[in-house]
């Protein structure tokens, strides 16, 4: 192989340089439709959710409306054994007074029981 | 199309991918505006067709569109990842054509003015694309991202997910082939007329 045999670098580099500084023609509708396909697949913005204040935050905590409804019921029925306790069942207001059976809970009736199992004889 | 670019014209790649995700349609258009040639380009030179460039160029932008939402900022540049996703589909087309001759192969449409003092010009880089087609693809690729698309080497290497030492090898042996292909062709590209 002679001297003038070898590839030329110098060539292959303008050659380059030149594709390099060719502008790009777009077919026509490329950019139309590579746009088109971005709005089709765009993601939706997302809604922002409402704040909701502390009361709303506090039920759902709780487990919403049915829970809340389910505490109440309880609640209820607590306070009405705690002010008409069962017979023989000793109430927090006798406790209160170290009365531990029904014999001092009939002393303590008084204190405990705002007199009403007196009245019921 | 003549796209005109708004005022997130001088925002990064990625923030606009970010503002498209949420929801801002005019991030899609200076996008695209700003990557879509270099992409057609890219498949252009890797597959030496105009038809085949532009699905593919659409293509790949479709997948960015779709990735938008999942992309992990600071990980990859997305004209890197966009490269790489051309250089995929390409090689994938490519390998469908198995059995299809070179000449079976469509010049590249001559885009330009018929003016006569340009058609050596335009015939050498015509001649340069038929020596980049004859290049196997992962040297083609190389050479047109580092010497085309002027992208570093380490650019380079995050694209084809090869090592930088690798692409200098790419790189490197695929120059070599293309002076050989062109040297073949010497006398028809002018080069004995320049030289006087």
């Amino acid at each position: 192989m002679t001297q003038n045999d070898k590839p030329d670098p110098v060539s292959v580099d303008v050659l380059l340089a030149r594709a390099r500084d060719t502008e790009v023609q777009l077919p026509p509708g490329l950019a139309q439709r590579v746009v088109a396909d971005a709005l089709n697949v765009q993601p939706q913005p997302r809604a922002t959710p409402r704040r909701r204040g502390g009361g709303q935050r506090l039920l759902a905590a709780l487990g919403g409306w049915p829970a809340l409804g389910g505490l109440v019921a309880a609640s209820c029925t607590g306070f009405w054994i705690g002010i008409s306790p069962p017979e023989g069942v000793i109430d927090a207001g006798a406790l209160l007074v170290n009365a531990s059976s029904p014999t001092i809970y009939d002393e303590a009736a008084e204190l405990t029981a705002f007199g009403w199992d007196v009245e019921e004889g | 199309m003549h796209i005109s670019l708004g005022p997130e014209a001088d925002l990064p790649d990625e923030t606009l991918l970010q503002h498209y995700a949420a929801g801002d349609g005019r991030a899609a258009t200076t996008l695209t505006a700003r990557l879509l040639p270099r992409v057609y380009r890219h498949a252009r030179r890797l597959l030496g067709e105009d038809s085949e460039a532009e699905d593919v160029a659409q293509d790949a932008m479709m997948r960015l569109w779709r990735i938008a939402p999942d992309w992990r900022c600071g990980e990859a540049q997305v004209t890197t990842w966009l490269y790489r996703v051309t250089a995929n589909l390409c090689v994938d087309r490519l390998r469908r054509r198995r059995g299809v001759t070179l000449d079976d192969i469509a010049e590249p449409l001559d885009d330009g003015p018929s003016v006569l003092e340009q058609i050596q010009d335009r015939t050498r880089i015509d001649a340069l694309q038929d020596a980049l087609d004859q290049l196997p693809v992962r040297q083609r690729a190389a050479v047109v991202l580092r010497h085309i698309e002027g992208l570093s080497n380490p650019q380079i290497a995050e694209a084809m997910d090869i090592s930088p030492r690798a692409v200098e090898s790419l790189t490197a042996r695929g120059k070599r082939a293309l002076a050989e292909v062109l040297h073949s062709r010497r006398a028809d590209l002018g080069y004995e007329n320049d030289a006087e």
